[in-house]
């Protein structure tokens, strides 16, 4: 149960019980993504085509590892963990301006469907690239053959608008871990280096079921393969 | 019968002389016309190069395919110089992306133009060989020529 509601307690800022949160699996994938992303943006600035190609295929190989994950990997990973309905999101949404510590171990249910959002755009946004081409008709991504140059030139401008679409989920994204760190006095940055977080002491705790890493080095090395199919044009 | 033909065409070309003026420039595109053509002719460059592009990523390398992209698309580029008659920029009032300057600079577009026929006949005699890594290392020096001219003289994409 990664998600609980707040109860009246002591102050939870006495407590110094520490608890795993995060997978090494899922910590890596939001450093390299972060990473990714901005080499994406500079490069694709910068008109260093084949490395915007290469890190495109990283971030490509990435997404599709972390879909994986969200239903293999353990629990805080889970889509079926994180991702809650209406009435869960607007009475955290209702919540949110009381400076009570929130009591969600892994993603709160507002921030779940933001993540949902961000890995879906990314997905939309590498795949867009795949079959992008440049306005001289030259640099183009792998499957840029099956389609014209015009229907390339339209998955190319759509490329650019799902970056601004990111650009802004991105800017929402840091927002809001600004606003936990400065208004409810809560660091999330913390957890996603160590995987662990401070556990208020009135929280009801069991212990999060964590998958073994083998999972995620196949799932990845699946992710990759495919990905290298695709890039490689081995099909 | 022949020379009945001959007279009737006459009579209709001259009828249609007087009727419009004597002003022959009436039959002359216009400037929309102009950008809208040169739009089409250089998507379809932009689509030769993807072709040869094609071949050589997908490792077909059909000379056949090539050397006709690789022609119709010199002929485009030794062309493509006079796609731009004065009044054929935003003043036309059709969406065109090419900016003021190919008019204000004439002398540096047109030296900016010339570099692309050369890259092209390279390109051609390239895909003749065959080589696929010659065939990519020419058209990423073709592009360097298309984006001497663009990075200057065309606005650049909203999107990009």
């Amino acid at each position: 149960m990664p998600y609980s509601s707040p109860e009246p307690g002591p102050d939870p800022r006495l407590s110094d019980r520490r608890v795993r949160v995060w997978d090494l699996p899922i910590r890596l994938f939001h450093w390299l993504i972060a990473a990714l992303f901005g080499f994406c943006w500079w490069s694709a600035e910068t008109e260093h085509l084949d490395w915007h190609m290469l890190s495109g295929f990283a971030v490509l190989a990435l997404v599709l590892f972390r879909i994986y994950w969200g239903f293999a990997g353990s629990a805080t990973a889970r889509f079926a963990s994180f991702l809650k309905g209406p009435r869960t999101v607007f009475g955290y949404a209702r919540n949110l301006f009381r400076q009570s510590e929130s009591v969600a171990f892994g993603h709160n249910p507002m921030g779940g469907w933001s993540v949902i959002a961000l890995i879906l755009l990314l997905l939309a946004q590498t795949v867009l690239g795949l079959f992008a081409i440049d306005v001289d008709g030259i640099n183009a991504g792998p499957l840029d053959t099956l389609v014209s140059f015009e229907t390339g030139r339209r998955f190319a401008h759509l490329h650019g608008r799902v970056f601004n679409l990111l650009l802004i989920l991105t800017a929402l994204h840091l927002a809001a871990v600004a606003f936990y760190w400065l208004f409810k006095r809560e660091n999330l940055i913390g957890p996603m280096i160590t995987g662990r977080r401070r556990l208020p002491s009135w929280a009801a705790w069991s212990e999060l079921y964590f998958a073994p890493l083998w999972k995620a080095a196949l799932g990845l090395a699946l992710a990759g393969l495919l990905v290298a199919w695709v890039a490689l044009g081995w099909f | 019968m022949r020379f009945k033909v001959r007279t009737i065409a006459i009579l209709v070309a001259g009828a249609a002389l007087i009727v419009s003026g004597g002003q022959l420039s009436a039959a002359d595109p216009s400037p929309a016309e102009i950008i809208k053509a040169r739009q089409e002719k250089l998507k379809d460059l932009g689509e030769q190069m993807k072709t040869i592009g094609g071949q050589a990523k997908s490792g077909t390398l059909d000379r056949k395919v090539m050397a006709d992209a690789a022609a119709k698309a010199s002929a485009y580029a030794k062309d493509l110089p006079t796609w731009f008659p004065k009044g054929t920029g935003p003043e036309a009032g059709v969406k065109t992306a090419a900016k003021p300057e190919i008019w204000a600079q004439a002398d540096d577009f047109k030296a900016a133009a010339e570099k692309l026929p050369p890259e092209v006949d390279m390109l051609a005699e390239v895909v003749a060989s065959g080589d696929k890594g010659a065939i990519f290392t020419q058209l990423q020096a073709t592009g360097k020529a298309c984006q001497g001219c663009h990075k200057q003289f065309r606005v650049k994409d909203k999107e990009e």
